[in-house]
């Protein structure tokens, strides 16, 4: 059986954490994903761009208040991603548990 | 969590069961702060109503009960003005409906009943009141311990199920009455009517609300 290839973006832990945060709430702010996750802001702050680059995420700053608000949104394009990769991921799992 | 090429098929799948986990968690303990704090503030109220009950001799206090819902909304509000929201999840959404609609379900309700006995006492005999009556307290506390047993399924929490349970029955099935009965005299126990119901409310609040949010609260 042919292995499905991994999408690199979300072969990554903190971004796949981000993005199955995403997938649980339908939106949510910088703080509540950097306390969520345990990564520290710079690190996150690079993974969410970069997901955001590639169209899985999309973020909108905002103010509360007076001050600034980061809110992250999965987009139809992330749902996709995020489900060819859990069913890419079922197919290295049915493989392990063969052996 | 650090940047890691190396990543196997068990710990992706551990990472993703992980975040939804952490989803669920943060509704509940958002869910455990809402409950402890209405229990906690309905049970102050409680003492509230039925101590200007006792002062005043009146039951003219109950009507405090309808600036209830905007007392919770501002204490809440308060509260959580320096918290990070939890945001909407699906499971989320399911306990905030669930308890919209319970909530609107018990104050129509009150409202009517409070209108419907008004005119009852008016324009009606005492046997025709009896009967035909809206009984608040009763109804409301019913609404309340399915709300409390529903978030309990929604969120998988079997405690909260038997903690709505068990308030509903402790409240329903009148083992407070009975309980009361057994420990005052016929005198005192008469005296009570001045407070009623607040004694059981304050009773549903610590053991429907107050106790079951404490418990999602503490959750690790």
């Amino acid at each position: 059986m042919a292995f499905q290839p991994l999408d690199p973006l979300l072969h990554a832990e903190l971004r796949l954490a981000v993005m199955s945060l995403l997938i649980a709430d339908e939106e949510a702010e910088f703080p509540y994903i950097k306390e969520q996750t345990g990564a520290t802001a710079g690190n996150l702050s690079v993974q969410i761009d970069k997901l955001s680059a590639a169209g899985y995420i999309k973020v909108k700053k905002t103010f509360k208040g007076k001050r600034p608000c980061t809110l992250c949104r999965i987009t139809s394009k992330g749902q996709k991603a995020f489900t060819a990769y859990v069913e890419a991921l079922k197919g290295y799992l049915e493989i392990k548990n063969k052996d | 969590m650090e940047e890691n090429m190396e990543l196997t098929a068990e710990r992706s799948l551990e990472i993703i069961t992980e975040q939804i986990e952490k989803s669920r968690q943060a509704v509940s303990k958002d869910t455990g702060q809402w409950l402890f704090v209405s229990g906690l503030t309905t049970m102050l109220m409680s003492v509230i109503v039925a101590s200007v009950n006792l002062l005043t001799r009146m039951p003219i206090a109950h009507l405090l009960w309808f600036a209830f819902p905007l007392i919770i909304w501002l204490v809440m509000k308060y509260i959580n003005r320096n918290r990070v929201p939890v945001p909407e999840s699906l499971v989320g959404t399911l306990v905030k409906k669930t308890w919209y609609t319970i909530l609107t379900f018990a104050l129509v309700y009150s409202v009517v009943a409070v209108v419907w006995n008004r005119y009852m006492v008016v324009y009606e005999s005492p046997d025709v009141y009896l009967c035909a009556g809206m009984h608040i307290t009763p109804t409301v506390v019913t609404l309340l311990a399915v709300a409390v047993s529903i978030t309990g399924l929604i969120l998988k929490k079997s405690s909260l199920v038997w903690f709505g349970l068990l308030s509903f029955m402790i409240l329903r099935c009148g083992f407070f009455s009975l309980i009361l009965g057994r420990l005052l005299s016929p005198t005192e126990f008469g005296k009570l009517s001045l407070i009623r119901p607040c004694d059981y409310i304050f009773l549903f609040a610590l053991v429907g609300l107050m106790l079951p949010g404490w418990m999602l609260k503490k959750q690790k």
